[in-house]
């Protein structure tokens, strides 16, 4: 498939890796502004086609190639330029447009603006930490993308607790695994939950939503 | 042509619905943005109400308004670009058109503004003594560091913004560089909250840097020289004043 | 008396009508905003007008006229603007169910598209041959729409017709060519099946794409690869 991704810098780096992982066969094109960075993307990515453009042209060169591409990824150091090219491609009619964000403030932001699909960086900063010092009642391990939903880690502390995950994995008919206090992942029924032990559950955003708040999440 | 007008902002939710309203009124604006600087007020939903379009500049650290200007001109779209303080009392839509007058009438491509009062002290004892030395043809602007600017979307484009406080003199010198029509307008006066004099030793240190690295750049200092220095002064044991 | 209960009545209708206007931004921006602005500014006027009818009883002006004027104007209105109506109504309808939203590959009777934008009285969809395509949003309401997932890649069938070249020769070309559009497809591209009929011989092939809108220029390369190896074909 085709992909471009606008930027050349770290956000961009990690954007070309994942898309010539998916399809080493498939074209990238990698937009930058100044020729020092090119010639560094050109060495760092030589199966990739590094252009060199200006910050007006990058439209252009998107409304043009709109019927060919497959992926746009905007990945620039300016969340502002970012929002403009996703949105322009959004316009234009590219399939899957997705945007970097620099500044996590700015997503609410740009999913305001219609970006389906926004990648904050950040957000696996709080939920690893959560998970690494153990210390809390919930933990948004995962969210997807293309649904409203997720992983969430439920940790069993008391009862109390117990009693509102089984109820809740059976009212949703959710599928879970526990990470035990032995440290051992398993899959069980509902009835072996046991206090000590972190559940990870997977479901809808909005089945979700007021069990954390019950919980504290 | 038309214009966007861009206020780089940070916990200015006073000043920030005033700001946009008069914006909106001033003739061929068809923008508002505020780039936020991480305010941990209520200056972004104030804008968003006041129908601005609001982003929050790039950097996760504040580091002076080079970042947001530089957004701001980004996520622009309007023809002519304008950057304006936010926390001006007397801001009206007249004060706002007379910056970008002269590129209407096509005498300019870029516009610094100055006022009636007297120049600040950084722009007095930093900028104009260090543009006197290395850039005397720009010594002649009454107030080189003045964050009321307008320009051409496309001469924006062709500059790097410093990322901080130098951002306004790096501009000026930057398009002056490259042959881009400068002109000055007189705005009148302007009511605005000076900084405090502790709060100005990093804007000064950035203004100067922003000077220096371009004389550098353009050869009116020995490079090699200039960073020989420049290390010295880092391994120097500055020692302490004693007392006699 | 009566005339300060009548601008009394005004007064508040214009109070009432701008908190509540307030009370659907807030809530229903959400949707879209200029939708949510539209309808507190439909909520708004009703109330006033509805302020005005009062003030006009307390002040004993023919209400049973300018009330039976106002419903004939209104019925003028309904039957005239309907489909401008039934537009808002399918815009409601669109950004409350959300079936698709912009970005979204879409199918609604015989047309298809990707959304570039939903509006307050249509739709606007760029189809797989790049044409503009605007439909009105009460079209919405009336036929089914299917969103074939945007972002999923689907999947092309075409069939290569050859004449006067053996199978073999034929899948080798197709292979060669194929090889040369690969970095335009999703996966790797498959022959499903060669046959000969009527001396000629048909290559059914299968084109993994995400962005549907790339098909003729798929088409028009295999068509010119083939060309330049000497073959001219047909290709459905």
């Amino acid at each position: 498939m085709r992909s471009v991704v606008v930027g050349g810098g770290h956000l961009a780096y990690f954007a070309i890796k994942a898309l010539e992982e998916m399809d080493p066969r498939g074209r990238i094109i990698v937009i930058e502004f100044t020729s020092e960075k090119i010639d560094m993307l050109k060495k760092t990515f030589p199966f990739a086609e590094a252009v060199l453009s200006s910050i007006e042209d990058v439209e252009d060169y998107v409304s043009r190639n709109r019927f060919l591409i497959d992926v746009l990824v905007s990945a620039t150091d300016s969340d502002a330029l970012n929002l403009r090219y996703a949105k322009h491609a959004i316009k234009s009619g590219v399939p899957i447009v997705i945007a970097i964000l620099n500044n996590p403030l700015n997503e609410p932001i740009f999913v305001k603006e219609g970006v389906k699909y926004v990648i904050n960086p950040y957000k696996t900063i709080t939920s690893k930490i959560k998970e690494v010092v153990g210390k809390f009642r919930v933990n948004v391990v995962y969210e997807f993308s293309k649904v409203d939903g997720g992983i969430y880690a439920l940790k069993v502390e008391n009862s109390k607790t117990l009693r509102k995950v089984k109820s809740f994995i059976l009212k949703n008919d959710s599928p879970f695994f526990v990470l035990s206090a032995d440290k051992r992942i398993r899959t069980c029924s509902v009835e072996d939950i046991q206090i000590g032990d972190v559940v990870y559950i997977s479901c809808h955003d909005r089945e979700v939503r007021g069990l954390l708040k019950r919980m504290g999440g | 042509m038309d214009v966007s007008v861009v206020f780089p902002s940070r916990n200015r939710e006073k000043y920030v619905r005033r700001a946009v309203r008069t914006a909106f009124k001033a003739r061929h604006v068809k923008e508002v943005i505020v780039v936020d600087g991480g305010s941990s007020d209520k200056t972004v939903d104030v804008a968003l109400k006041e129908g601005a379009k609001v982003i929050v500049q790039s950097n996760l650290v504040y580091p002076g308004k080079g970042v947001a200007m530089r957004d701001g001109a980004y996520l622009s779209s309007g023809d002519v670009v304008v950057f304006v303080d936010i926390d001006i009392a007397n801001l009206t839509p007249q004060f706002i058109e007379k910056l970008y007058a002269p590129i209407m009438r096509g005498e300019a491509e870029f516009v610094k503004g100055c006022y009636e009062r007297a120049a600040g002290r950084v722009t007095e004892l930093v900028a104009k003594p260090l543009l006197r030395m290395f850039y005397p043809e720009l010594a002649k602007f009454k107030q080189p560091l003045s964050g009321e600017i307008a320009g051409l979307r496309k001469v924006f484009y062709q500059v790097e913004f410093e990322s901080g406080w130098g951002v306004d003199v790096g501009l000026l010198i930057d398009l002056y560089k490259r042959g881009v029509k400068i002109a000055e307008v007189n705005l009148g006066f302007k009511e605005h909250d000076m900084k405090p004099l502790h709060a100005l030793t990093d804007m000064a240190y950035q203004v100067a840097e922003a000077i220096l690295k371009r004389a550098i750049r353009d050869g009116k200092i020995d490079e090699v020289w200039a960073k020989e220095y420049i290390s010295t002064i880092g391994k120097m044991d500055l020692g302490e004043v004693g007392f006699a | 008396m009566r005339v300060v209960l009548a601008v009394l009545s005004i007064a508040l209708a214009i109070f009432f009508g701008s908190k509540l206007g307030n009370l659907i931004m807030r809530n229903l921006s959400k949707f879209g905003r200029s939708f949510a602005s539209k309808l507190a500014e439909i909520v708004k006027y009703f109330l006033i007008i509805l302020g005005v009818v009062v003030a006009f009883s307390i002040l004993s002006l023919d209400v049973i006229v300018l009330t039976g004027v106002s419903i004939g104007i209104f019925i003028v209105l309904l039957v005239s603007l309907r489909d401008v109506f039934s537009n808002y109504a399918g815009e409601i309808y669109l950004r409350v169910r959300r079936p698709f939203d912009e970005g979204d590959f879409i199918k609604i009777g015989r047309i298809s598209g990707r959304v570039v934008s939903i509006n307050s009285q249509d739709v606007e969809l760029v189809s797989v041959k790049g044409e503009r395509i605007v439909v009105p949003n009460q079209f919405f309401l009336k036929y089914p729409v299917v969103n074939v997932s945007s972002t999923t890649p689907s999947s092309i069938e075409l069939k290569v017709i050859f004449k006067d070249v053996v199978p073999e020769e034929a899948r080798k070309m197709v292979m060669e060519t194929l090889n040369e559009i690969r970095p335009e497809l999703f996966e790797e591209p498959k022959i499903v099946s060669i046959s000969t009929k009527n001396g000629k011989t048909e290559v059914d092939l299968s084109l993994s794409v995400v962005n549907q809108q790339k098909t003729r220029w798929l088409i028009g390369r295999l068509s010119k690869g083939l060309y330049d190896r000497g073959v001219e074909v047909e290709i459905e």
